[in-house]
């Protein structure tokens, strides 16, 4: 082979690597967290909600209830907030293009928790043959009250707010047991538990966080983590309270 | 101008609006314990439809009260206009019976025209004479107020200030759901209480027994009186209290009677708090606020406001049997008055063991505004004895009694005929 030709394969050789080196780190300078909410202790029982004869016609057998506690066989929680409190000082981050979504659905909000991102549309729907007004009910300065009439099947009505704000309510002035709740932040690091009790982070840069699991009865716990070079698993347990 | 001769139509027709308004006062306090107050997102509309033209069939849950209670009071309003005028067209004559006329039917016209068909909350949905107003009625309203002081409760001065006042009370309401403000609906639940004060005072005074008025058999003391009236100031300044609380959103601050927490007084720090907002009871599906240290202070001082009040129409019957005998009217009334307030103390109990039941709690409200007039009207009664029987004008001042050469009542507690 010629000499020539020898060298330009070993620097074609020595570019491959190189980039396959500079690959494979940017691949492992962000990785998932995952893990699972259980509850502690014995929940009180839920209530029976108290709709009006329009709404109960949707439930035709067993009537719904408040969904304070969403316990699975395996004491899994639902409907938990969990998200990065620190580690994200001075980084900011693009609102997503895409909405977060609400529905109103035999009178009741669904889900009852979701997330969204600052500055990210929130939209709500209504399913329902039934009117309804939206009504969310910011408490942070600076995240405006709204409140807007909903008439069956019609167009989605949309949201945004500036400010964080974990839980912002959504309600229904209509039908009194109606509430979602939504956890505002001004990043894209947050999952909000199954019925499983399962939430997954995705591509969380390398780095040490707080990472906190949020129930709207239970309270918060927190854990501290550090993400370097592939997956971390957090497991909460929440007291029923 | 002579002396407006009574009218029977008239004292009736200002008693109907006045019965009326209590209704009205009930409807509004529904709204509030079924939490509807923004059920219907746009004022003065209804989800876009002139309110007179919403569709029955979407009176619905919160709807239903919030809309009714909308209807109504443009019913007593209309009440109130007819009433307003009536007693302007008797009680003036001349320019000032056509300005005043005129003032009436421009501010009923400009009611009339009720905007856009927007469906959404927020100022911005307001129409723009609907703001002026907001401004122009409380200066109306006071100037009312005054006239009605200047001229000695001349009939058509408190029908006037009546009609102004029912304005406002509408504005209220309305800037309530549009700039979403919950103060604003604790004035608006204040005004309710003192409009229907101004009414029965209307109907009081349009009445044969006042107008006709010319012996006592039995005159209550200067004291009692003034303890009466006292009374009543306090009652006002309970309705204001519980009014607060109920527009708190945060349920019952204090879930048990008579102890609160299990103690004569409650704990307030966090840790007590934490409790609280933690307790099952606290799972309703309501979804309250959190209780704070603010919300059971104002519950608290609301149970003081009542014991206080509950021992003074107590001590106050008692004085009026010793003073003027089981037999008198007065007493009776005084006695009326103590069976009310002790009915109002049991459905305040009630409201607490029921967890708020919106029906206990809604006639809570309502008995409350009885307890209000009751006593109001009993005490200008007994003025109004008391007056006639020194042979004094019930509102001039002294300095005129003075000069016009008419001597003072004494101090003497009770003169029986």
């Amino acid at each position: 082979m010629p000499l020539f030709e020898n060298k330009k394969m070993k620097t074609t050789n020595w570019l491959i690597a190189l980039t396959a080196a500079f690959a494979s780190v940017q691949v492992a300078s962000a990785a998932d967290v995952v893990g699972k909410v259980t509850v502690a202790g014995t929940p009180s029982p839920e209530k029976v909600l108290p709709m009006d004869p329009t709404c109960g016609k949707l439930h035709p057998g067993e009537k719904p209830t408040t969904t304070f506690f969403v316990v699975g066989p395996n004491k899994e929680l639902a409907d938990v907030f969990v998200h990065i409190t620190k580690g994200l000082e001075g980084k900011t981050f693009p609102a997503p293009a895409s909405s977060a979504k609400l529905d109103q659905v035999g009178c009741i909000y669904v889900p009852y928790v979701v997330g969204a991102q600052t500055g990210q549309t929130i939209e709500v729907h209504n399913s329902d043959p039934a009117l309804h007004n939206v009504h969310p009910t910011p408490t942070v300065a600076g995240n405006k009250e709204a409140n807007k009439a909903q008439l069956p099947k019609s167009p989605a009505l949309k949201f945004s707010w500036d400010k964080p704000e974990v839980f912002l309510r959504f309600k229904c002035d209509v039908h009194p047991w109606m509430f979602a709740y939504v956890g505002l932040v001004d990043h894209p690091y947050y999952a909000v538990t199954g019925k499983d009790g399962t939430f997954k982070i995705a591509n969380l840069p390398d780095g040490n966080y707080t990472l906190e699991a949020y129930h709207r009865k239970g309270g918060q716990v927190t854990k501290d983590i550090t993400v370097k070079g592939g997956n971390v698993t957090v497991n909460f347990e929440i007291q029923a309270k | 101008m002579s002396a407006v001769k009574q009218s029977q139509k008239l004292h009736w027709f200002v008693i109907m609006t006045a019965v009326a308004t209590l209704g009205l006062i009930g409807l509004g306090g529904l709204v509030t314990s079924h939490q509807a107050g923004m059920a219907v997102p746009d004022w003065p509309t209804t989800y876009g439809y002139n309110m007179f033209f919403f569709p029955v069939s979407q009176w619905v849950g919160g709807v239903f009260y919030e809309h009714t209670h909308r209807l109504y009071a443009a019913f007593i309003g209309l009440l109130t206009s007819i009433m307003a005028g009536w007693l302007w067209l008797r009680g003036t004559e001349g320019r000032v019976r056509w300005a005043g006329m005129l003032t009436i039917l421009v501010l009923v016209m400009a009611l009339g025209h009720r905007g856009s068909g927007q469906s959404s909350g927020g100022a911005s949905v307001i129409p723009f004479h609907f703001k002026v107003l907001a401004f122009v009625m409380p200066v109306l309203l006071v100037f009312g107020i005054v006239q009605c002081i200047r001229h000695r409760a001349a009939q058509h001065w408190l029908g006037l200030t009546a009609f102004f006042a029912v304005i406002f009370q509408g504005l209220l309401g309305g800037l309530r759901v549009a700039l979403y403000k919950d103060e604003v609906g604790i004035f608006h639940a204040a005004l309710a209480q003192c409009f229907l004060l101004l009414l029965s005072t209307t109907a009081l005074l349009t009445s044969r027994w006042w107008v006709n008025f010319k012996t006592a058999k039995e005159v209550p003391s200067r004291r009692l009186l003034q303890a009466s009236g006292l009374i009543c100031v306090a009652i006002v300044v309970q309705l204001i209290l519980g009014a607060s609380m109920r527009h708190q959103h945060a349920g019952l601050a204090v879930p048990d009677f008579p102890l609160a927490y299990g103690k004569v007084w409650p704990a307030t720090d966090e840790a007590a708090l934490f409790e609280y907002n933690h307790s099952e009871s606290r799972l309703d599906y309501r979804d309250f606020k959190p209780i704070t240290a603010s919300h059971i202070y104002l519950h608290m001082a609301h149970r003081a406001g009542a014991l206080l009040i509950w021992l003074a129409i107590m001590a106050l019957a008692v004085s009026y049997v010793r003073s003027l005998g089981w037999k008198a009217s007065f007493s009776k009334a005084a006695i009326t008055w103590a069976g009310l307030i002790s009915l109002q103390a049991v459905l305040g109990a009630f409201t607490i063991w029921t967890n708020k039941a919106a029906d206990i709690a809604t006639l809570h409200v309502v008995l409350g505004a009885v307890t209000l007039i009751f006593g109001s009207i009993t005490s200008l009664c007994g003025f109004r004895c008391r007056m006639v029987s020194v042979n004094v004008n019930p509102l001039a001042s002294a300095k005129t009694q003075v000069a016009s050469g008419v001597k003072a009542p004494d101090e003497a507690d009770l003169v029986t005929q």
